[in-house]
């Protein structure tokens, strides 16, 4: 049984066997990417096609690594087609060597590409082609592809990445990526929330933030307040920079704080129809008028604050109404407890007759 | 054969210890990959609770395995048909019962190729890895179960590392997703427990490889634990899954659980998924190499090949197969024959023989 199993290994089986490797590894050595010899795509635009009648405009930021050139200097081609793959094969033909996606690290559409087009065709492609990194950051441009890569190509290397990272971790602009924004395009009782970047004066700047309602279409554009304000009760552990007024003894001046860190919980009762955001916040004042001083005015700041905070959620959650549009999840919260929920139906009755009550605890950490 | 001892020689028995790893990893291979799609169908996302009601039914599964073992003389499936069915009858049945473990191990093989070439290596042919992944293979069954045995011991360690990228996804997390808890009927969790089968497939491999056991009856016991083992990890792993991707998301993936672990992003690892498919290649390994070498031991005791013929024709005869079957759609029919096969062999087969044993005890006893 031993033997059987444990056989003596012929000599030719072992020699057939280091032939075959051989052979396996020579293969392997036809077969090889080197840097200088690929394009690397950094960020993929889409736009739609004005000059043919094309479905859509792509176009690709991408880092050339060839001998003899600039390491890394980038450079934008633009092709036109009647689908991502179709824009992108075109691109390819315009490309002396392949172009290499898996690193792309920015997806731009353009705000009237949003309007005109479904996007859900384009996000097919972007879940089929596992290539595409989860972490990859999708934004909106107010301006045309061209024209915006035009910009980006004036900056420095990875300046867009950094500009969209920073904001998210650090700024007034609530944390996505691919990931996210699939999670509450493809789920029920959530609208996605992205970026939305403009070029103000030459510059790039990234203020404020773009709701996709249910038809697929930009729906609601946040300004900066709105953006901080959504980002406290959808990302609790991402920090944040914002500013209140403050009045004192007939004197108005403006506070400043860091958002540390903080807490929300979204409560829903499907029964009372009612929604209850209860928020807390853990903030450093950067910034005060002579007048104020933060240890005797400890009271007065934090009533500031809550009643500030209070009284622009409850307008901002109006306006979600309008707009109708759920980028806070609330109609997901009521499926998660109403076993006939319905999508149509919440929407259509239940969302615009909320009873809404935000509670707001601020804490001051200095 | 009630005694605990094998017939078998000393220095080939492993102890019962190890039952925890064979069970455990004969059952992790590729289906881990892709389970969540595939038990989501029916229930939604109440499928993890159908996950459960599979894993306690496998247990009591595993229990009449144990019993029927009892019964037979060298404490095997081989001598079990044997011995109810007489030689050519009994034989037949064994054989018929190994086409399952090439079935499967076939699936197995294929599955991990396809994940390779989409993944991975997008240029290089199905033809080439097999022939690389079947030489590890034949390496590995050619120096015996023992050898296969420390194998599937490392193949369950070595990923419990990975178990920690699970906690990087937390922070991802919508564990709300998973509510209201029974929002389906019975009968579509039922049909989630069905599905999930082909994710438990691989642990019917000990009814050929229990008589390397020292000890049969802890045995046993660490078989029932790494049976718990598996059942546990594929619900933790459902839950996860489940909270990271919202319903309609997890309609559009191929494989979730690949895709998860593309959100691990680590300053000096950019596609923390690359590392997790080529570690994978252990998880395959033993479901691969036990169905294999339980395959070419029935083929000796039954047809009196030598292990090593039929290992390597075994080995050939996937290597061609790949050439001139293997694609995606030939993956799916052949994973959707092996599973319901699996399914039948594993829930419908040995239940009605073990009922046919007590029958013919019970008339033996009698005469």
């Amino acid at each position: 049984m031993n033997k059987d199993l444990k056989l003596n290994l012929p000599k030719y089986v072992l020699l057939v066997s280091i032939i075959i490797l051989a052979f396996v590894f020579l293969m392997g050595c036809e077969r090889y990417k080197v840097v200088n010899k690929i394009n690397i795509a950094d960020i993929i635009g889409f736009d739609v096609d004005k000059e043919n009648e094309k479905e859509l405009l792509g176009g690709t930021i991408i880092h050339q690594y060839q001998s003899g050139k600039k390491e890394g200097s980038p450079k934008a081609t633009f092709s036109e087609g009647d689908s991502v793959n179709d824009a992108l094969a075109g691109i390819y033909r315009k490309s002396a060597f392949p172009i290499e996606i898996g690193k792309t690290r920015v997806l731009v559409f353009s705000e009237e590409f949003i309007q005109q087009k479904s996007l859900k065709d384009i996000m097919t492609t972007f879940d089929m082609n596992v290539k595409f990194g989860t972490n990859m950051k999708f934004i909106i441009s107010k301006e045309s592809i061209p024209f915006f890569f035009d910009n980006i190509l004036k900056q420095e290397e990875k300046f867009f990445f950094n500009l969209i990272d920073q904001n998210m971790t650090n700024n007034n602009i609530p944390y996505s990526n691919l990931h996210i924004f699939l999670f509450d395009y493809y789920g029920v009782g959530r609208d996605p929330i992205l970026p939305y970047v403009s070029i103000e004066n030459g510059e790039i700047t990234l203020t404020n933030v773009g709701i996709i309602g249910r038809e697929d279409k930009l729906q609601m554009l946040l300004g900066t307040k709105e953006s901080w304000l959504l980002k406290l009760i959808v990302n609790e552990s991402k920090q944040l920079k914002y500013s209140i007024p403050i009045h004192k003894d007939g004197k108005e001046g403006t506070l400043s704080f860091n958002h540390v860190y903080g807490e929300y919980k979204i409560t829903t009762n499907p029964n009372e129809n009612s929604l209850k955001i209860d928020l807390t916040t853990n903030s450093m004042i950067v910034g005060q008028p002579h007048w104020i001083n933060s240890e005797k005015d400890h009271n007065l700041i934090k009533e500031e604050v809550e009643n500030f905070l209070i009284k622009n959620y409850i307008e901002m959650f109006k306006e979600f109404q309008k707009n109708d549009v759920d980028p806070i999840g609330v109609g997901d919260s009521f499926r998660s407890k109403d076993r006939s929920w319905n999508e149509k139906e919440f929407y259509k009755t239940k969302y615009p007759n909320l009873d809404v009550d935000f509670n707001v605890s601020f804490h001051l950490l200095n | 054969m009630n005694n605990n001892q094998s017939k078998l020689k000393e220095t080939l028995l492993i102890s019962p210890f190890f039952m925890f790893y064979l069970v455990h990893s004969s059952q992790t291979g590729v289906g881990l990959l892709s389970f969540q799609l595939d038990i989501s169908k029916a229930s939604g996302y109440d499928a993890w609770i159908g996950l459960l009601i599979a894993g306690l039914i496998l247990q009591i599964i595993l229990f009449i395995t144990f019993k029927l073992l009892e019964h037979s003389s060298d404490g095997d499936l081989i001598s079990l048909h044997r011995d109810y069915f007489g030689k050519l009858v009994g034989n037949t049945l064994t054989i018929l019962f190994c086409i399952h473990f090439l079935l499967f191990l076939t699936t197995v093989f294929w599955s991990y190729i396809e994940i390779l070439q989409v993944w991975a290596f997008e240029t290089i042919h199905a033809w080439e890895f097999t022939l690389v992944l079947s030489i590890i293979v034949f390496y590995i069954v050619i120096g015996g179960f023992r050898v296969i045995t420390g194998i599937t011991f490392f193949s369950t360690i070595i990923p419990i590392i990975l178990v920690f990228i699970l906690i990087y996804t937390l922070k991802f997390s919508h564990f709300s997703n998973l509510l209201p808890v029974l929002s389906h009927d019975a009968i579509d969790i039922l049909k989630s427990a069905k599905a999930s089968t082909f994710s438990f497939l691989g642990f019917e491999a000990l009814l050929i490889y229990f008589p390397f056991i020292r000890n049969r009856a802890k045995g046993k016991k660490w078989a029932y634990i790494g049976l718990l083992f598996t059942t546990v990890s594929y619900t933790i792993l459902a839950i996860i899954t489940f909270s990271f991707f919202s319903e309609g998301q997890l309609k559009h993936l191929l494989k979730p659980t690949l895709v998860l672990t593309k959100i691990v992003e680590i300053p000096f690892i950019e596609r923390f998924e690359y590392i997790f498919i080529f570690s994978w290649f252990l998880v395959v390994l033993p479901p691969i190499c036990i169905s294999l070498w339980s395959v070419t031991r029935v083929l000796k005791s039954t047809l009196k090949i030598k292990p090593s013929y039929s290992l390597i024709s075994i080995i050939i005869l996937l290597n061609l197969s790949t050439i001139i079957i293997m694609d995606k759609s030939s993956i799916d029919i052949l994973s959707k024959i092996s599973s319901e096969i699996g399914f039948y062999i594993i829930l419908v087969y040995l239940p009605v023989l073990y009922i046919y044993i007590l029958i013919v005890n019970f008339f033996r006893n009698k005469t």
